[in-house]
């Protein structure tokens, strides 16, 4: 039991960061971004590419997939960042599909390695130094902690500052912003690559967690869970959406633990029971919450003298 | 001190597939000044703002903005040469408050950069102090001050013009551009605005470019105007004297508009049409 939370922690974590990279995308930009589950998959190959091929430490994968997969979401908004948002949406789920069937068809350092194959044996850092599985559970828990809270603190001071006012403000439109100076093209591509390097980073520990990876773990359902994530949480509220990360985890892994008890339902009618759960809860959010269940917090500057002006 | 022209607009054309939206529209503003651009719906009046700063290019003609050909920046671009606009229906984001909004103003902020804001940040708190104070006394100016904590969307169609006027001067520009500064406002703030646009132009804080409908605001408002009709200048110069000029109010009317859009009024003596 306890070794089942420390991996659903584990994996919520990752997703927390995740959930948090399209938060800056879509709930500080605007960005409705339908192929957010490129970044989680560049970053995962990116690092295992690295650690397993090229033999660089976990570290130097992990610094290697936040960077490859920031630059991916820059290059990715270059030629759209003028779409309109339905076209741009449905850029970024092409640019998702195209990266993943690359790597579906094309083999990696040798017949069996990548392609549909997937990666396997991806190194897990300082494994050797535990002896047990459950104890190298904790420490990996750790790394993902650390990860999640510095992205965490990271994000909420990203978008305390001007540049994260600029970004909300093109989140709801141009014109305004572009009267103003601000040049909306280049705030959006700099989002991009912002919430890219997160996905990635996000990806590379999920690579090194499960030590296997294979194109088939980055369908386009992914983003949507993602999605479900930010919208159940409260779109451009951090905490919100590290909280939809919890309660859309807990449930899409919560099989494991109720086919033992939910005995009258077979387990494969059970595992996709959870999906229609988890439809049913974002239609009633987006129905009675919209805002989601952590609404955007409002920032106060208070009268005169009673702020700092921070 | 010898009139500095400030902004030159000559000849320009814009047309929409069928329709010749600008068809010619000239004129020059002088720093100082307060300078009105009217004439019926559908002139063009818009259009040109959109052609001056950057929403739109022009197919052909000059926009010439302190000496400096401005044709074809992109609007932020316009925006950090020195000209500032509002909007006739408010679009500021509405899921930011009113503060945000101000705040959001400045031209090249620090804190606007990534790189800056995070090595640069006892300037960028500085930068904030600073536009928060400057926020806040413009604000005031709009009789705005205790509502700086509300989200935009809870303002009135008249608070959300307020805002606008108040944003484009905390952009701090030399031109500000207002499209329609006072409609849907009530009475008494139309006497606000326009007072405190005057006071703006007195104290040389910047030079204004204003569409407007009212032309009781205009002649009160207004150092010289020019009449657009169908996209062309038929008139221009002081309130008083254009505003009682026949061609312009039979551009009003539309008698002539039967004819063409030849521009024969401009030409023409009165009573030739119709």
């Amino acid at each position: 039991m306890i070794d089942f939370l420390v991996y659903l922690f584990t994996i919520i974590g990752i997703w927390g960061i995740l959930a948090l990279s399209l938060n800056v995308q879509f709930g500080f930009t605007g960005l409705v971004n339908l192929g957010h589950i490129v970044f989680f998959m560049l970053g995962a190959y990116v690092s295992a590419i690295l650690v397993i091929l090229a033999g660089m430490p976990f570290l130097v994968g992990v610094l290697g997939a936040t960077v490859a997969a920031g630059l991916f979401g820059g290059l990715m908004a270059l030629p759209t960042a003028q779409l309109q948002q339905d076209y741009w949406a449905i850029s970024t789920l092409a640019a998702a599909e195209i990266v993943r069937i690359f790597f579906l068809n094309t083999t990696l350092g040798g017949p069996y390695i990548g392609a549909s194959f997937g990666i396997s044996g991806i190194p897990q850092p300082l494994r050797d130094a535990f002896a047990s599985p459950a104890a190298y559970g904790w420490f990996y828990f750790a790394i993902v902690a650390v990860a999640l809270a510095g992205s965490y603190f990271f994000v909420r001071w990203l978008t305390a500052t001007p540049f994260g006012r600029a970004l909300k403000a093109i989140r709801e439109g141009d014109e305004v912003p572009l009267a103003l100076g601000k040049d909306a093209r280049s705030l959006r591509v700099r989002a991009m690559i912002v919430g890219g390097a997160l996905g990635g980073l996000a990806g590379a520990l999920f690579a090194h967690f499960n030590a296997y990876i294979a194109p088939n773990y980055f369908l386009p359902l992914e983003t949507f869970i993602v999605w479900a994530m930010v919208i159940l949480g409260g779109a451009g509220n951090h905490k919100g959406v590290l909280v939809g990360a919890v309660v859309i985890e807990a449930l899409y892994n919560s099989t494991r633990f109720l086919a033992a008890h939910v005995g009258f339902i077979d387990p494969g009618t059970l595992a996709s029971l959870r999906m229609i759960v988890i439809g049913l809860l974002i239609t009633g959010v987006v129905m009675y919450m919209p805002r989601g269940l952590m609404p955007e917090p409002r920032r106060r500057y208070g009268a005169r003298n009673a702020a700092d002006g921070r | 001190m010898a009139p500095e022209t400030l902004l030159t607009v000559d000849s320009l054309h814009k047309r929409f597939g069928g329709v010749q939206a600008v068809a010619g529209a000239s004129f020059e503003v002088t720093r100082g000044e307060i300078y009105g651009l009217i004439g019926p719906n559908g002139s063009g009046k818009t259009t040109v703002f959109n052609l001056l700063t950057g929403f739109l290019s022009p197919d052909s003609g000059s926009i010439v903005f302190k000496d400096r050909s401005i044709r074809g920046l992109r609007p932020h671009e316009v925006a950090r040469a020195g000209i500032c606009r509002t909007f006739q229906a408010s679009l500021n984001p509405v899921e930011m408050t009113v503060m945000e909004n101000m705040l959001l103003a400045p031209q090249g902020q620090t804190g606007e950069g990534i790189l800056r804001a995070a090595w640069q940040r006892a300037r960028v708190r500085e930068e904030e102090k600073a536009n928060l104070e400057r926020a806040r006394e413009l604000l005031g100016l709009v009789r705005m001050e205790h509502m700086s904590d509300e989200l935009v969307r809870s303002l009135s169609g008249g608070q959300r013009k307020l805002l606008s006027l108040a944003q484009a001067l905390m952009a701090g520009p030399e031109l500000i551009l207002l499209d329609e500064p006072v409609a849907g406002v009530n009475p008494r703030l139309i006497d606000d605005i326009v007072d405190l646009v005057l006071r703006l132009r007195d104290e040389g804080r910047a030079t204004f470019l204003v569409v407007e409908h009212n032309m009781g605001v205009v002649r009160r408002l207004c150092d010289r105007i020019s009449v657009l009709d169908a996209g062309d200048t038929i008139a221009s110069g002081t309130p008083e004297e254009t505003l009682a000029r026949e061609d312009v109010l039979r551009a009003y009317l539309g008698a002539h508009r039967h004819e063409g859009r030849r521009r024969a009024a401009k030409a023409e003596p009165a009573g030739e049409e119709n």
